[in-house]
C-alpha cells in the first residue's frame, strides 16, 4: 500500500493544487497590496520550470545541482521582474537591469511591486523544486489537500471580508478539488487494493465528498456570515451583556454596602504639611497614553494571531474530520490504512533538521577557530578528527544529540552508513580512549585514523545524497 | 590504570558468569551487575515477584565465591540478636562469650528483608556501611569480601515493613529479574527436570582473589569529564520536578564505583559514559522518591531516570 506515484503524474497533481492555493494568494496580495502589479499567470509557472529543471539535473553533483536551482530561482525571479516592470516589445535597453536591480534593493516603508514580483516568484520557484524532491503518493496528496484548503478557505474569508474580488474564485475551488480527487484516486488505483478498484470505494468517495463538501460549506458559510456588520452586532450584543453584568454586579453591591452602618466621616485636617501639589490630570493622561506605533505593533499582533487562530482551527477541523472517516473505513473488512505521514510537516521537520545540521556544523567551526588545546599532539589531532566527524555527519542531517555518547551515536551512524562501520568504529573507540582514558596515541595510529576518515568520506560520497538521507 | 601481570579480571568476569549462568538461566546482565557489586564491595537488593530465582541467584553467587555463607530468612518476630549475635554466658569458663549471628559471613543472604521488623533491619546498618557490627559492648569486623543480598517482593505487602532510606541508600544497586524469555524458560524446564544444578555448582573465585580484584578495580580510572557526568546526572535527580528526594552523595560514589566495575569487567582501564548510563538505572532507581503526583501519573523511577539521561548532556566534543 501507499505505493508513490510517477514523478511526473504525482507532481501534476500536487502541483495543481498547490497553483490553485497559490494563485489565490497571489490574486489576493495583488488586490490588496499591489493592484495590477503582479503577473499572477506568469508566476504560476515558476513551478513546472523549477520542477523541470530539477529533474534536468539529477545527473549532476548535490551541490552543482542546488546551485543550478537556486540560480535558475534568481534569473527566473529577474526576468520576471524585468518583464512585469517593462514591457517585451520593444526590447528593453540595458538600463533597466540597473534600475530593476536598484528598485528591487531599495528600501520603502511598505514594499513595492519589483519586490512583491521577486518574492512572489521566489516562493513559485521553491514551491516547484519541492515538487521536484518530494515523492508523491496517497498519503502525500491527501495532506497537500489538508494543507492547502484552509489557506484557499482563508483566503476566500479574507476577500469577503475586505470585499476584494477574485477572479473565478469557484473555478479555482472547483479545480482543487478536482486536482484532489483525481490525483487520490490515480493514487490509489497504483496498488491493488486501490479505492477505486477495492471493495472500500463507495466509502472512499463519500469520506473524501463529505469532507470536502463540509469544510468547504463551513468555510464559505463563515465567509458569508461572517460580515463586518454581522461582527459589529455579535460585538455590540456582547458589550451590552458585559455591561448588564456589570451593572447588576455593581447594583448588587451597591445593595450589600446599604446594609452595612457607615462610619462617622470626619473632616481631614487641613494644615501646612509639606504636601505636594495635586497633579494636574492631563499630565497623567499624557503618561498613560499609548504611543501610536506601540498600538500599530499591538494591532498587528492581535490580528496575526486570529489569522493564525483561524488557520490553525480549519486545519485541526479538516484533520479531525479525515481521522474520524479513516476510523470509521477502518472497522470492516479489515480493510488497511496508511499512517499519513504529511507532508508539510514532514518537510518542515526535515528543513527543520537541516537548518539544525547547518547550526551545529557552525557551532563546531567557530568551536574550532576559537578552542585553545592544550593536549598533546596526536591526541588533539584525534579529537579534531572526531570533531571534524561530527560536524560533517551534522551537515549531512544526522547530527548527535546532546545525550548520546560516541558509542550510542556509532550506532545511529551505522544505520545511514553500514558500509563503514568498522572504520567509522575504529574512529570512535581511538576518540574514547583519548577523550576518557586519557591515551596518547602514536602518530601512525593518528595517520591511519586520517587514512580511515578519508575512506568514509569516500563512502559516504560514493553513495547518492538521496540514499544517504532516506537511510 | 591496570599494570600488567596483574589478575584478569574480564576472565574472572566470565568465570563468574558462566558459573552461575549455569543455574539462572538467561540472566547474564543481572549476574554482571551482581559481580560488578563484588568488585565494588557494594550490597545488592534483589526485588521481584514470588518464583522468579531471586533467591536461587543469591544461593548461586554465593557458591560461586570461596566464602562463607549464611542465610537469614527475615519474618515479623526475627530480632536483631538473630541477625548480629549476643553475649552468652558461659558457665564452664564463668564468663560472657560472644556468640556472632549470620551476618557474619562473606556473603549474607537476607530473604525477604521487609518482612523484619524495623529494629530488625536496622541493626543490618552498620554491617551494612562500616563492615563491622556492635553487641553490647563489643565491635567485631566482618570478615572481607562482606556482601549482602537482600530479596523483597513488591507485591505482598501484607505484613512487611517499607525499608527506610536510609537502608535502602545503603544498597548499591536493585536489580529485577523480571520474566523469562520463552526460550529461556524452556531451558530451565530441561535444565531442571533431572537435578538441580545448584548441587553441582562450584566456586570459581576465592576471597583472596576478589579482594585483590577489589584493588585493582579501584585503580580504574575516572576522568574528569566522566567524573562530570555522573554528578550532573545525580544533580539532575535532586531537580527534577517530578522528584522529591534526588541521589545522594553516596550514591554518586556508588554510581562511580561502579562504573568502574563494569569498566573492568568489560576489558577498559577507564571509564565511558556508558557505563555510567547503562549503571544509572540500578544504582538509583531504590534511591530516588517520587512525587504524589507523578505517582498518580502512573510514572516509575525508571521513566524518570531514562527521562534524565535524555537531558543531560554527555561530555563528547563541543
Amino acid at each position: 500500500m501507499n505505493q508513490d506515484l510517477p514523478r511526473g503524474t504525482g507532481a501534476l497533481f500536487a502541483g495543481g493544487m498547490e497553483a490553485c492555493w497559490m494563485a489565490g494568494g497571489l490574486w489576493l496580495l495583488e488586490a490588496r497590496a499591489a493592484p495590477g502589479a503582479l503577473p499572477v499567470l506568469r508566476l504560476l509557472l515558476g513551478l513546472p520550470l523549477a520542477f523541470t529543471l530539477w529533474r534536468l539535473t539529477r545527473a549532476f553533483s548535490p551541490s552543482l545541482r542546488l546551485s543550478a536551482g537556486i540560480a535558475g530561482g534568481v534569473v527566473w525571479a529577474l526576468l520576471l521582474v524585468a518583464f512585469s516592470t517593462f514591457p517585451p516589445d520593444p526590447l528593453p535597453e540595458p538600463a533597466w537591469i540597473a534600475g530593476s536591480i536598484g528598485r528591487l534593493f531599495q528600501r520603502p516603508g511598505a514594499p513595492n511591486r519589483i519586490q512583491f514580483t521577486a518574492l512572489a516568484a521566489v516562493a513559485t520557484w521553491v514551491g516547484g523544486l519541492r515538487l521536484a524532491a518530494v515523492r508523491v503518493g496517497f498519503d502525500r496528496l491527501l495532506s497537500e489537500f489538508q494543507f492547502g484548503l484552509p489557506i484557499l478557505i482563508l483566503t476566500f474569508f479574507c476577500a469577503a471580508q475586505w470585499n476584494t474580488a477574485l477572479p473565478a474564485p469557484a473555478a479555482l475551488a472547483f479545480a482543487f478539488f478536482a486536482f484532489f480527487l483525481l490525483g487520490t484516486a490515480a493514487a490509489r488505483g497504483a496498488d491493488a487494493g486501490g479505492w477505486l478498484q477495492g471493495p472500500a470505494r463507495t466509502r472512499w468517495l463519500l469520506a473524501l465528498v463529505c469532507n470536502a463538501a463540509l469544510v468547504l460549506a463551513v468555510g464559505l458559510l463563515l465567509a458569508a456570515a461572517v460580515t463586518p456588520e454581522a461582527l459589529k452586532i455579535v460585538l455590540d450584543a456582547l458589550q451590552a451583556l458585559w455591561d448588564a453584568m456589570v451593572d447588576g454586579v455593581v447594583r448588587f453591591i451597591a445593595f450589600l454596602a446599604r446594609l452595612i452602618p457607615q462610619p462617622e466621616i470626619k473632616p481631614y485636617p487641613v494644615g501646612g504639611g509639606a504636601g505636594s501639589a495635586p497633579r494636574d490630570p492631563s499630565a497623567v493622561a499624557d503618561i498613560l497614553q499609548i504611543p501610536d506605533y506601540v498600538r500599530r505593533i499591538a494591532a498587528f499582533i492581535v490580528a496575526a494571531f486570529w489569522v493564525v487562530l483561524f488557520g490553525v482551527c480549519l486545519w485541526r477541523m479538516a484533520s479531525q474530520v479525515a481521522a474520524w472517516l479513516r476510523r470509521q473505513m477502518n472497522a470492516p473488512d479489515g480493510a488497511e490504512v496508511e499512517t499519513l505521514r504529511g507532508a508539510w510537516r514532514q518537510d518542515l521537520r526535515r528543513l527543520l533538521r537541516r537548518l539544525r545540521g547547518w547550526f551545529v556544523w557552525l557551532g563546531y567551526a567557530l568551536g574550532r577557530r576559537g578552542a585553545t588545546d592544550p593536549l598533546p599532539e596526536e591526541a588533539a589531532a584525534v579529537r579534531r578528527l572526531y570533531r571534524r566527524l561530527l560536524a560533517w555527519s551534522a551537515a549531512g542531517g544526522c547530527p548527535r544529540r546532546r545525550h548520546q555518547t560516541p558509542h550510542e551515536f556509532l550506532g545511529r551512524l551505522c544505520e545511514r552508513l553500514p558500509e563503514a562501520r568498522a572504520k567509522l568504529a575504529l574512529i570512535t573507540d581511538q576518540y574514547t580512549e583519548v577523550r576518557y582514558g586519557g591515551r596518547r596515541p602514536g602518530s601512525d595510529i593518528v595517520k591511519h585514523l586520517e587514512s580511515t576518515w578519508q575512506d568514509v568520506r569516500h563512502i559516504r560520497t560514493k553513495k547518492t545524497s538521496k540514499t544517504w538521507r532516506k537511510s | 590504570m591496570l599494570e600488567h601481570g596483574t589478575p584478569d579480571i574480564q576472565a574472572a568476569a566470565e568465570r563468574f558468569t558462566s558459573n552461575v549462568g549455569r543455574a539462572i538461566i538467561g540472566r547474564s546482565e543481572v549476574v554482571e551487575r551482581i559481580f560488578i557489586a563484588l568488585l565494588c564491595e557494594g550490597h545488592v537488593l534483589i526485588e521481584d515477584v514470588p518464583g522468579l530465582g531471586k533467591t536461587l541467584l543469591a544461593r548461586a553467587t554465593a557458591r560461586s565465591l570461596d566464602g562463607s555463607f549464611k542465610r537469614i530468612q527475615c519474618t515479623p518476630d526475627l530480632l536483631p540478636s538473630d541477625v548480629v549475635g549476643l553475649h552468652f554466658f558461659n558457665q564452664k569458663l564463668s564468663e560472657f562469650e560472644f556468640r556472632p549471628g549470620p551476618v557474619v559471613a562473606n556473603v549474607v543472604l537476607v530473604d525477604e528483608i521487609n518482612r523484619a521488623m524495623p529494629r530488625t533491619q536496622s541493626c543490618l546498618l552498620e554491617s551494612m556501611q562500616e563492615r563491622q557490627v556492635t553487641v553490647d559492648w563489643k565491635t567485631v569486623a566482618l570478615p572481607r569480601p562482606f556482601l549482602l543480598m537482600a530479596t523483597q517482593n513488591p507485591i505482598e505487602l501484607e505484613g512487611t515493613f517499607p525499608l527506610p532510606e536510609a537502608q535502602l541508600d545503603r544498597f548499591l544497586m536493585k536489580l529485577r529479574l523480571g520474566y523469562p524469555s520463552v526460550p529461556d524458560e524452556a531451558e530451565v524446564l530441561s535444565r531442571y527436570q533431572q537435578e538441580n544444578p545448584m548441587d553441582r555448582l562450584e566456586s570459581v573465585i576465592g576471597t583472596a582473589e576478589l579482594l585483590a580484584l577489589q584493588v585493582l578495580t579501584r585503580r580504574t580510572l575516572v576522568a574528569e569529564p566522566v567524573r562530570s557526568y555522573i554528578l550532573a546526572v545525580t544533580r539532575a535527580t535532586r531537580e527534577h520536578p517530578d522528584i522529591r528526594l534526588g541521589g545522594s552523595t553516596r550514591a554518586a560514589l556508588g554510581l562511580q564505583a561502579a562504573g568502574q566495575a563494569m569498566a573492568v569487567c568489560r576489558g577498559r582501564d577507564f571509564v565511558i559514559p556508558d557505563d555510567v548510563k547503562s549503571l544509572a538505572a540500578p544504582v538509583f532507581s531504590h534511591r530516588i522518591i517520587l512525587k504524589t503526583e507523578a505517582r498518580l501519573k502512573g510514572r516509575t523511577e525508571e521513566d524518570l531516570l531514562r527521562e534524565i539521561l535524555e537531558s543531560v548532556p554527555v561530555p563528547v566534543e563541543d
